[in-house]
């Protein structure tokens, strides 16, 4: 699998009380889901076996600094969001990790 | 080194033998050596083939060769920054002159000669040309490593004097490291530069698209300047997907002004169409697709062709009403969803990659059920906008770093303690305490009487609609801050104005910068350990 330098993309963690207004996911074609507000607003069909290459989670705009998240099926090419506060609860929650 | 034998007529022999048998192991250790350092040089060619091929090499052109420059204005932009970062390309560079030194190779030509023999046989050859323009190796591997160097690139691109500058340099530098597509409207794929070329059967065929014009303006430059480089748009390649399976004198409005041609030696015109979209010449057979190719060490790998990669084209873009389309369909979230499933089932060992699924996975499934229409079916879902709204407040009202603070509206204050926001009454009664969990919010505690609620629905309301907030939740102005710091800092101006004033998404305090950048790498709790930043 091919090796992707994770620190090319170096724009710094969302802050971990940081709340998004608008989440955005965008796979290779445009537009997929939009949450507005914790509500879905927009969510674009696909064909029935479509597999997107890549989906990109933008938070609060649509451009590359705006990327929170992005990966493919296999791997994670971007991640700003460890160090949201709901990342750590997760492990107790759901009994995740250690 | 020699070795002189002993005089000794009786061990002379076997002396020799030793003489000969160490002269051929040094010889033999001597190709070993030599064969490393061509290794060397060769993976030093291959960096650079890789940076030619990811459109670095105009770069190159621009920076050793300004008779040569080439006309890509993003690329000259950050080039303008590079050679400041002196101590990094120094270093860079005293290293590559070893290694030049080492092999006596000191012209491009040797090096490339000597890489002809590895492998790496079309790339070198390509490189020469690049490389003789750079004229000695030692520069040219300081500005390969240089430019291949993202992140030293951003680094230098941050130093420039424009933010917005800077902000294009290390975008596309970023774009030349990845070769990922976030650009507005091309296409996205992972993994390295991609070509397009037309794919008859499972075999690359030798014909790949040499450029691509639409209203005879270049959108597309072949293997020079690959797709990440190109303006060449989603839409344009399903346009290409349509010209292709159409017959000459059919008309496709998409294709208005578009041209491709091949790679062969004539530069065969493969498709073309009128200013109105009408068809002139199509030489694509019918058994001939269009594909997305990778070039690694001189061999072609399809990626993806038409079929994989725009299954969607034919209803999305080509056919924007979907006419005539009656395949079954899936949501967005389920796509999401499925490929996070996906995500997390093929990293089970990765808990960081667990924790993030589950929590997109989450929000997003929380997300689903907050679908207006079904809100006010269940109470703990109207919680949970209760607990959006009073985080939102409390963030919009109060600007960063004065969120230790208490805000005090009318009826009611808020205050914060790490992400749980406490929701008290005039008595300091604690009336709802919840919990930011990235796009979503938890309750973990609730004790509100119906007029509370109603308070609450109205600030929902409020806050959707961008309007004043009136009733209990009305912001009192808080003492502490200072005049100027929060737009509604006079009485005279209303709520509204102050909303209208500030930015609507909360995320723009937190754009990186060149004063609050700093701020923000400062909490570093948690650090994901697949994350090597």
């Amino acid at each position: 699998m091919e090796q992707i330098n994770y620190q090319t993309i170096d724009y710094p963690d969302f802050p971990a009380n940081y709340v998004p207004n608008v989440v955005e996911i965008h796979d290779h074609v445009g537009l997929l889901v939009k949450i507005e507000n914790f509500q879905i607003t927009v969510n674009n069909s696909r064909p029935e076996k479509f597999k997107p290459d890549i989906l990109l989670w933008l938070f609060d705009g649509n451009d590359s600094q705006h990327v929170a998240y992005a990966h493919t099926e296999n791997m994670v090419l971007i991640n700003r969001i460890g160090q949201l506060h709901a990342l750590s609860d997760l492990n107790e929650t759901l009994g995740i990790g250690e | 080194m020699s070795i002189t034998p002993q005089v000794n007529p009786q061990e002379s022999s076997e002396a020799q033998r030793a003489a000969q048998k160490y002269t051929s192991d040094s010889i033999q250790e001597s190709i070993k050596s030599k064969a490393a350092m061509a290794a060397t040089v060769a993976m030093l060619l291959q960096m650079l083939t890789k940076a030619a091929l990811e459109g670095v090499k105009g770069l190159l052109d621009q920076n050793k060769s300004r008779q040569n420059q080439k006309k890509d204005s993003r690329l000259e932009q950050l080039s303008d920054y590079l050679p400041n970062d002196k101590k990094i390309t120094q270093r860079l560079g005293n290293k590559t002159r070893g290694i030049s030194r080492i092999f006596k190779g000191k012209t491009s030509r040797g090096l490339s000669k000597a890489a002809s023999k590895t492998r790496s046989l079309g790339k070198a050859a390509k490189l020469g040309n690049t490389l003789s323009k750079v004229k000695n190796v030692g520069r040219a591997g300081r500005f390969a490593k240089t430019l291949g160097m993202a992140k030293n690139a951003e680094i230098v691109a941050k130093r420039a004097k424009t933010a917005n500058t800077a902000y294009k340099a290390v975008k596309v530098a970023k774009l030349a490291n990845t070769g990922r597509i976030l650009a507005t409207g091309g296409v996205a794929l992972a993994g390295g530069p991609v070509g397009i070329a037309v794919l008859a059967g499972s075999v690359i065929a030798p014909i790949a698209i040499e450029a691509v014009w639409k209203n005879r303006e270049k959108i597309y430059d072949g293997g020079k300047k690959l797709v990440n480089h190109s303006k060449i748009a989603t839409a344009d390649i399903g346009a290409m997907v349509k010209g292709k399976n159409s017959k000459p004198g059919e008309v496709v409005p998409e294709l208005a002004g578009m041209k491709v041609t091949g790679d062969d030696k004539d530069k065969t015109t493969l498709l073309e169409a009128d200013d109105q979209g009408k068809i002139l010449t199509n030489k694509f057979a019918p058994e001939q697709k269009l594909a997305f190719y990778q070039e690694k060490n001189g061999e072609k790998s399809m990626l993806l062709d038409e079929a994989d990669l725009y299954p969607n084209q034919a209803t999305s873009i080509v056919n924007p009403a979907g006419v005539g389309s009656s395949k079954a369909e899936v949501s967005g979230t389920s796509v999401v969803s499925n490929t996070l499933t996906s995500l997390a089932g093929n990293n089970p060992g990765n808990s960081e990659i667990q924790k993030q699924t589950a929590f997109l996975g989450n929000n997003l499934t929380q997300a689903q059920v907050n679908i207006p229409a079904k809100a006010n079916v269940q109470e703990s879902i109207k919680l949970n906008e209760a607990g959006s709204s009073i985080i939102n407040l409390f963030n919009s009202e109060l600007p960063p770093k004065k969120r230790n603070q208490t805000l005090e509206t009318e009826d009611y204050s808020i205050s914060r303690r790490g992400n749980d926001y406490f929701l008290k009454d005039k008595s300091s009664n604690l009336l709802l305490q919840a919990t930011n969990t990235g796009f979503g919010t938890k309750i973990k505690s609730s004790n509100l009487n119906s007029a509370q609620k109603e308070d609450l629905g109205y600030l929902k309301e409020d806050l959707r609609l961008n309007e004043e907030i009136t009733g209990g939740f009305m912001p009192k102005i808080p003492q502490a801050i200072g005049k100027n710091e929060i737009a509604a800092s006079t009485p005279a101006k209303s709520a509204q104005e102050a909303a209208a004033a500030k930015p609507r998404s909360t995320f723009s305090q937190y754009l990186p910068t060149k004063e609050q950048e700093p701020a923000l790498t400062g909490n570093n709790k948690v650090k994901s350990n697949n994350m090597e930043r």
